[in-house]
């Protein structure tokens, strides 16, 4: 029956597909298929388990469902509006379970964010910087991670986080001003 | 600097492939969740009032028949007859 669904409106554009889902939620697959691993991803970089990770995706898309009849398409992409759905769910898992909040990061973001703070690299600045990340709240780890753990451009912050993209900007540089302060 | 540490944090931790991610992609489970969480309880549905309604109705029937019935068994006019 599902699949049936799928081939018919396949073709048809992402909008359409949201409006038909207010109505019918089975028109809802076709953005499931095409967000989940996206979403997946999300989720899994500030988890570390990746059972915990599907269940959280799932609740995202749940809860997706469930206030789709709310969503109005205001020119930010509905990935965003599921973004800002994992976002709380993850802080809401983290609340519960009262964990600690997992960040993952690679040399190669280390090396970027301390290009961007404009300090000189050397092999002490990953210890420096774990212990900085420690010391900064969930908003800055999470503009962090957004910019330079996953690569997001300045409009896609802005979106995820519902703030204007100067106001991103100037977050974002404002906290390499204090990452600055730390590496040095 | 606090020596607390707020995040646990991972280095260079490998990420999941494709095929691994889509193992974990299940929409029907999704929406009987979606279902379960949205069904109308039996007193809110239109059906339940039509229902109700109906049985009412059949009610009312019956009792309009038992009276006629028990007119008839009487020998009382059941309605008024109009004059030739």
């Amino acid at each position: 029956m599902l699949s049936v669904f799928k081939k018919k409106i396949t073709t048809q554009s992402e909008k359409k597909l949201i409006e038909l889902s207010k109505r019918d939620s089975r028109y809802f697959a076709p953005l499931y298929e095409k967000y989940h691993e996206q979403i997946f991803r999300f989720v899994y970089k500030r988890m570390n388990d990746l059972d915990d990770s599907s269940d959280i995706t799932s609740q995202v898309f749940l809860k997706a469902l469930v206030h789709i009849k709310n969503y109005k398409h205001t020119g930010v992409p509905f990935v965003a509006w599921l973004y800002r759905i994992a976002i709380n769910e993850i802080n809401q898992y983290y609340r519960d379970k009262k964990k600690k909040r997992t960040i993952n990061i690679s040399h190669v973001d280390v090396r970027n964010i301390v290009n961007d703070a404009e300090v000189k690299y050397n092999f002490e600045m990953q210890d420096k910087m774990i212990a900085s990340l420690n010391e900064l709240d969930d908003l800055k780890i999470l503009l962090l991670e957004l910019r330079y753990f996953e690569k997001r451009s300045f409009k896609e912050i802005a979106s995820i986080l519902n703030i204007t993209e100067s106001n991103a900007k100037i977050k974002v540089y404002r906290l390499l001003e204090e990452l600055q302060k730390k590496l040095i | 600097m606090s020596e607390e540490k707020k995040y646990e944090i991972n280095v260079n931790r490998p990420e999941p492939d494709s095929a691994d991610i889509k193992k974990y992609e299940n929409f029907n489970s999704v929406i009987s969740k979606h279902r379960d969480m949205t069904k109308r309880p039996v007193y809110k549905r239109k059906r339940t009032y039509f229902a109700i309604f109906l049985i009412l109705i059949l009610i009312y029937i019956i009792y309009l028949s038992e009276k006629e019935k028990k007119a008839e068994e009487k020998g009382l006019p059941q309605t008024e007859q109009t004059p030739k």
